[in-house]
């Protein structure tokens, strides 16, 4: 993984990003080490998560993790948030499933926060509070990129857009064209967003279809692509 | 995954893309 990194920097590529499982077939468990790795060995290809599951994980340790793979690289750390669509890590670290959306909820709530980079008071439901806490390491040009995963829920680009954070669109294989109804134009208005702008960016494994710019109904551009790979440790993929 | 399964992919787009729900209408949809 650390050699197809080094590669896509050698290559141009924009952005890698990494995902993660807890299965015995994945080979990535915690990519953000990985990412510190790539980083200290590239010089230009920025370094994604696709995507952290923040629900089954807390929000100062990754604000922790990203912002020390952001240092290394030079600011070359993203972070994608996500619900996850397996399950695994909640039972794993001590979550409630039932709890899935006001897990992701609260939390992301917290990581907004925390991008801030200035002391957080924050309370929320889901872990203790925070008092004005300072989190280190500090970001140095100020903000973390980070983006707002989208695999098909309407409800996670009205997340996006109250936020103020782009969305990465989840686009792995098939007809692009599929997540017309995430724009902005189409949820909108039913969510008091009308006029509201979202950066979009798709991220995509196969495509059938060139990927590198595309026009949503709202007039907006998908401005570029990034891989995400999903390494199968018996090479399957 | 078997090649089968990779095509597919590539013409309709993941399965297990999204939130448990949405991954779970799109197997409804296509089985």
């Amino acid at each position: 993984m650390v050699d197809e990194g080094v590669l896509a920097d050698q290559s141009g590529v924009f952005c890698i990003g990494l995902g993660k499982h807890h299965w015995p077939d994945f080979a990535i468990s915690s990519p953000e080490a990985l990412l510190a790795v790539i980083g200290a060995r590239t010089k230009h290809i920025r370094l994604a998560s696709s995507v952290t599951v923040l629900s089954s994980d807390d929000p100062v340790r990754v604000f922790e993790r990203f912002s020390t793979v952001n240092g290394i690289s030079n600011g070359r750390a993203e972070v994608i948030l996500g619900r996850d669509s397996f399950t695994e890590s909640f039972p794993l670290f001590g979550y409630d499933l039932s709890d899935y959306e006001i897990l992701f909820d609260d939390k992301l709530d917290l990581f907004a926060a925390l991008l801030k980079n200035e002391p957080v008071t924050w309370r929320g439901q889901t872990r203790p509070p925070l008092i004005d806490q300072r989190v280190f390491p500090t970001i140095e040009s100020g903000t973390m990129k980070t983006w707002i995963g989208v695999g098909g829920s309407p409800q996670s680009v009205v997340r996006a857009a109250h936020y103020d954070l782009p969305l990465m669109l989840a686009i792995i294989g098939g007809d692009p064209n599929r997540f017309r109804p995430m724009s902005i134009s189409t949820i909108g208005p039913s969510h008091n967003l009308a006029g509201r702008f979202v950066k979009s960016a798709c991220t995509t494994a196969v495509s059938p279809k060139p990927m590198k710019k595309h026009e949503t109904d709202s007039g907006q551009t998908i401005k570029r692509c990034a891989i995400g790979l999903a390494p199968n440790v018996a090479g399957r993929r | 995954m078997t090649r089968a399964d990779f095509d597919s992919e590539i013409e309709r787009g993941s399965l297990y893309a999204g939130s448990p729900e949405t991954v779970a209408r799109r197997i409804a949809t296509t089985a």
